[in-house]
């Protein structure tokens, strides 16, 4: 068999849980199409370096290049599309029907609220922090001196506060990777 | 899903035709050429800029001339929320590339004495913003002047045009002239990303300090009928659509015109669905008009036609 053949069969087995996986980590549909096309564009040209030989370690592999894909959005702002550039695929056009099913299909509505109960559940303290630094990105220094308090205790609610955030979303996000 | 369909029949599509290139296949399994003499890369860089500086400025100076710059408007013809405060201009430093080998495309934007954020549209030569005619001369935008202004918003965008141009694709072929679209705006503070649809394609676009954004396709307005999405950091997203009809586009594979499909039903069989846009004529004055609800402020997108005319046409 053909590796395109493969990467076929690969993309129809996994390709709606890594779009939910990513949709459930990003909030936004369209953006998860985005990081979903680029992980498969990799998985596709790093086909050579999958040493495993069950669909589960097929699985865990796509799902480590996926959360790779997250990660490096978070940290540059921008989705990459090199992997996909390179293999000359284009994307598809996203129609709103589209965005609302994937929402729908990632259970976006209920993630965003339960988001929204865990934020409000945080002390005041925390609350300020993350709005300083993950909304309005701002540096640690300015969240700091916003806040009238050293850049050590800045840095400390900012990690604490999304400490809790993310043991209270676990089991959600466990239950998107599951589906 | 049929939007995960799309994508997997596209992408198996790449697949399969990468796989056939041998090219691809021989640089997959050797990596990437090294090359043989080794140069320190801060050489190379240096060297490959100074370069591109050097040929920049000889294409300028060959190929584009320079006419006299655009005069503003009698200050009396325009109102005040149209009017921007001198010194209150800065560049986006978007260099977005012009399809037709000219200067860069960015955007100035500037404040009005009203408050409102107003911003132009134009190519950078020499630190200039103006636009280069069918006569391949540039002139100077006047810097007292905007393209658009508007209050600035919180969500979506302050501001989002569709403009379109006619450039001369390529100065050695006379007479050959392409048309452009430059899709632009100002986002609001609290967008993250933009992305422009135009043609059916997805052109993801940086977004400068200040909130800039730029992106030029070829084909005019009402064959592309570009939408903005602008996406905040909540992953709420605000569509700007303009010229929409409803039709689906379809890129066309060899880059031309995009393709506009048309739902048919009923007997006898509907024939191939596939139609192209009929081309359009090149005195057609075109004005687009974008309306927000009232409570957002009217976003508009005034296609002149023809744009720029020689002045000793």
């Amino acid at each position: 068999m053909r590796d395109a053949d493969v990467f076929a069969t690969l993309y129809d087995r996994e390709a709606r849980t890594v779009l939910v996986f990513i949709a459930r980590r990003t909030l936004d549909p369209e953006l998860a199409l985005d990081l979903t096309a680029e992980t498969f564009a990799q998985a596709f040209r790093d086909r050579r370096s999958f040493r495993g030989s069950t669909e589960m370690e097929e699985r865990a592999w796509l799902f480590t290049i996926a959360r790779r894909q997250i990660s490096r959005y978070h940290r540059r702002g921008t989705v990459e599309r090199r992997a996909l550039e390179a293999l000359g695929a284009q994307m598809p056009e996203a129609h709103e029907d589209d965005l609302r099913e994937i929402e729908e299909a990632a259970g976006l509505d209920v993630l965003r609220a339960t988001l929204g109960d865990e934020l409000a559940r945080l002390n005041d303290d925390q609350r300020a922090a993350l709005q300083l630094r993950i909304v309005e990105e701002r540096s640690y220094p300015e969240v700091a001196d916003a806040l009238g308090v050293s850049e050590q205790t800045a840095r400390a609610r900012v990690s604490r506060g999304l400490r809790a955030l993310a043991r209270a979303l676990e089991p959600q996000l466990a239950t998107g990777e599951d589906a | 899903m049929r939007i995960l369909d799309e994508l997997g029949e596209e992408l198996v599509r790449a697949a399969r035709a990468a796989e056939a290139e041998p090219a691809y296949a021989q640089q997959a399994a050797r990596g990437r050429r090294r090359p043989l003499v080794r140069v320190p890369r801060t050489v190379l860089i240096s060297l490959a800029s100074l370069l591109l500086l050097a040929a920049a400025a000889v294409a300028a100076t060959l190929v584009i001339g320079r006419g006299d710059p655009i005069p503003p408007a009698p200050a009396g013809a325009v109102p005040r929320e149209l009017r921007p405060v001198p010194g209150t201009e800065r560049l986006s430093h978007l260099d977005v590339a012009d399809p037709d080998g000219g200067p860069a495309w960015d955007i100035r934007i500037s404040r009005s004495t009203t408050g409102a954020v107003c911003m132009a549209v134009g190519q950078l030569l020499e630190g200039q913003l103006g636009i280069v005619g069918l006569d391949r001369r540039f002139r100077a935008l006047p810097t007292g002047a905007a393209d658009t202004c508007s209050t600035p918003q919180r969500i979506g965008a302050t501001l989002a045009s569709a403009r379109a141009y006619r450039g001369a694709a390529d100065p050695s072929a006379a007479g050959a002239v392409h048309d452009l679209t430059a899709i632009a705006g100002v986002a609001a503070p609290a967008v993250q990303r933009v992305t422009v649809v135009a043609g059916g394609r997805r052109i993801p676009v940086r977004l400068a300090d200040g909130g800039a954004f730029l992106a030029l396709v070829s084909g005019l307005p009402e064959q592309l009928r570009p939408r903005v999405v602008l996406t905040d950091g909540s992953g709420r997203a605000t569509t700007l659509r303009f010229a929409d009809t409803g039709e689906y586009l379809a890129p066309d594979p060899t880059g031309g015109t995009p393709w506009t499909l048309r739902a048919r039903g009923g007997p006898p069989p509907p024939p191939p669905c596939g139609t192209r846009a009929p081309p359009r004529s090149p005195r057609t004055r075109t004005a687009l008009r974008h309306r927000l609800p009232r409570d957002r402020p009217r976003l508009t997108a005034a296609v002149p036609w023809p744009p720029l005319e020689p002045a000793d046409a």
